[in-house]
């Protein structure tokens, strides 16, 4: 994938995230698109797109939403890092896969995000997020695993699981 | 070699990348160029796609709701009720500030308190993450927005500036669980204080200072004035009242008066106005004090 294409598709997920899609809010939590994406480039596109994607959706976060700089992007490219250490013993053709990894890569980015904002002394106390937590694993998962159906049968030409293909 | 250059570069970026993380807790006064030129070009795209954002939750949110008419009909007969009490109150109040309105004519009273500067703007995008509760608007230095200038709507309270671009500016509401704010009740008498901060969750918890301080489910509570925010906006009204032996001090929980989930045109009361009007104000008492002998003196 082009490296313009991932810029414009960072910039335009950030745009629609901070405006439009705020109307698809479930139990007033909204999915993080970023982390979807960031898992789908880098299982069905490149290792690189997937940083680009990350670095600049986490930039845009920190600088125009954020309470201080850099901590979305050192927490996207830790999630790309870590979905790429798992990715190479997964097998890609499979439902399971996106779910997992999105799932997990949700779970790693809020962990981590708690304990960073802990040492800031401006963490959320769990206990009034934890459904917001819960719910975007789930939002995640779901809007992951369609997404990434679709994208695969776009790259590898056939549908996601079929295993006769 | 390539490997050994790679990890030192990572843990160069990395270490640089945390400083800047620690330096700009807090927020900044002003952002730096690229920043706030950046938002100025995805301004307009954003304002756009806001109001089309607005436009459909507000068609469609009737629909979405129409289980719960039943209870907000209720609720809004016993506010009704409520306010007609309070009519007839306010009335009686009315009659005594217009007396002293006379009183101060015929003293010659100098009124001090000028009209505030307020910045109109429109909210132009809202946070992405589902850890605060931030929004951006579409007024910055330009239009005349300092940090921790107070934000308001026609409902009440909203939030407070966090950092300043030239054309747009990052405002934390107060739902935000870092945020806090000083309150009191909008009574006439038994005048209590207190502290309140956000749950994320669109609702607010506060504690009283006094222990002793009697407060019911309904009451409305406004800006205090003690801290960053100006006197008197309205934050919200009392919802529960929490009786537990074991806190020192009384809490309540509060319904904010600003339906954050629609909000959308804000206004801006810089700060440093308040600032100086708040340093106005601590000269003025001997000031007006003389005014008033030179004045009841000359009379005679």
């Amino acid at each position: 994938m082009k490296l313009r294409y991932v810029v414009l598709l960072a910039l335009i997920n950030f745009i629609l995230s901070s405006t439009l899609f705020q109307i698809f809010r479930i139990n007033d939590t909204l999915p993080n698109l970023v982390i979807v994406f960031s898992v789908v480039l880098l299982a069905l596109t490149s290792e690189r797109d997937a940083y680009v994607f990350a670095a600049i959706s986490g930039a845009l976060q920190d600088v125009f939403l954020g309470r201080m700089l850099s901590i979305n992007l050192i927490l996207y490219i830790a999630v790309v890092y870590l979905a790429s250490r798992l990715i190479v013993v997964l097998f890609k053709g499979n439902y399971i896969t996106p779910v997992f990894l999105i799932a997990g890569c949700t779970l790693f980015y809020h962990a981590t995000f708690y304990l960073i904002v802990f040492f800031f002394q401006a963490t959320v106390p769990l206990s009034l997020i934890y459904h917001k937590i819960l719910t975007e694993i789930i939002y995640n998962s779901v809007l992951g695993m369609l997404i990434y159906s679709r994208i695969f049968k776009w790259v590898y030409g056939y549908k996601l699981g079929d295993y006769n293909a | 070699m390539g490997e050994r250059y790679k990890k030192f570069f990572l843990t160069t970026a990395g270490i640089f990348l945390i400083l800047i993380m620690v330096l700009s807790f807090g927020g900044r006064d002003r952002v730096t160029a690229i920043e706030s030129g950046l938002g100025s070009v995805i301004l307009p795209v954003q304002r756009f796609l806001t109001g089309l954002g607005n436009f459909i939750y507000d068609k469609t949110e009737p629909i979405v709701n129409v289980l719960n008419y039943k209870t907000l009909n209720e609720s809004l007969s016993d506010e009704n009720a409520f306010l007609k009490e309070q009519i007839v109150s306010l009335t009686m109040a009315q009659k005594e500030a217009n007396e002293l309105n006379e009183l101060k004519s015929a003293l010659n009273y100098v009124d001090r308190s000028g009209a505030e500067t307020y910045i109109s703007c429109s909210v132009i995008s809202k946070d992405t993450g589902n850890w605060y509760n931030m929004f951006t608007i579409d007024a910055g230095a330009k239009q005349g927005v300092t940090k921790n200038s107070t934000v308001i709507n026609g409902e009440g309270l909203v939030g407070l500036v966090y950092e300043v671009g030239e054309e747009w500016s990052k405002v934390i509401a107060i739902i935000d669980h870092r945020s806090s704010v000083g309150f009191e009740m909008l009574r006439v008498t038994d005048d209590y204080d207190g502290v309140l901060s956000g749950t994320t969750n669109y609702d607010l918890l506060g504690e009283l200072y006094d222990p002793q301080a009697k407060v019911s489910v309904g009451d409305y509570i406004v800006t205090s004035g003690l801290g960053i925010y100006p006197k008197g906006i309205l934050i919200g009204k009392i919802y529960e009242v929490v009786e537990n032996k074991d806190l020192i001090l009384n809490r309540i929980k509060v319904t904010p008066a600003v339906d954050f989930k629609r909000i959308n045109k804000v206004m801006v009361i810089p700060y440093s106005e308040i600032e100086s009007e708040s340093a106005s104000d601590t000269e003025d008492p001997f000031e007006i004090l003389d005014e008033i002998q030179e004045d009841t003196t000359g009379g005679e």
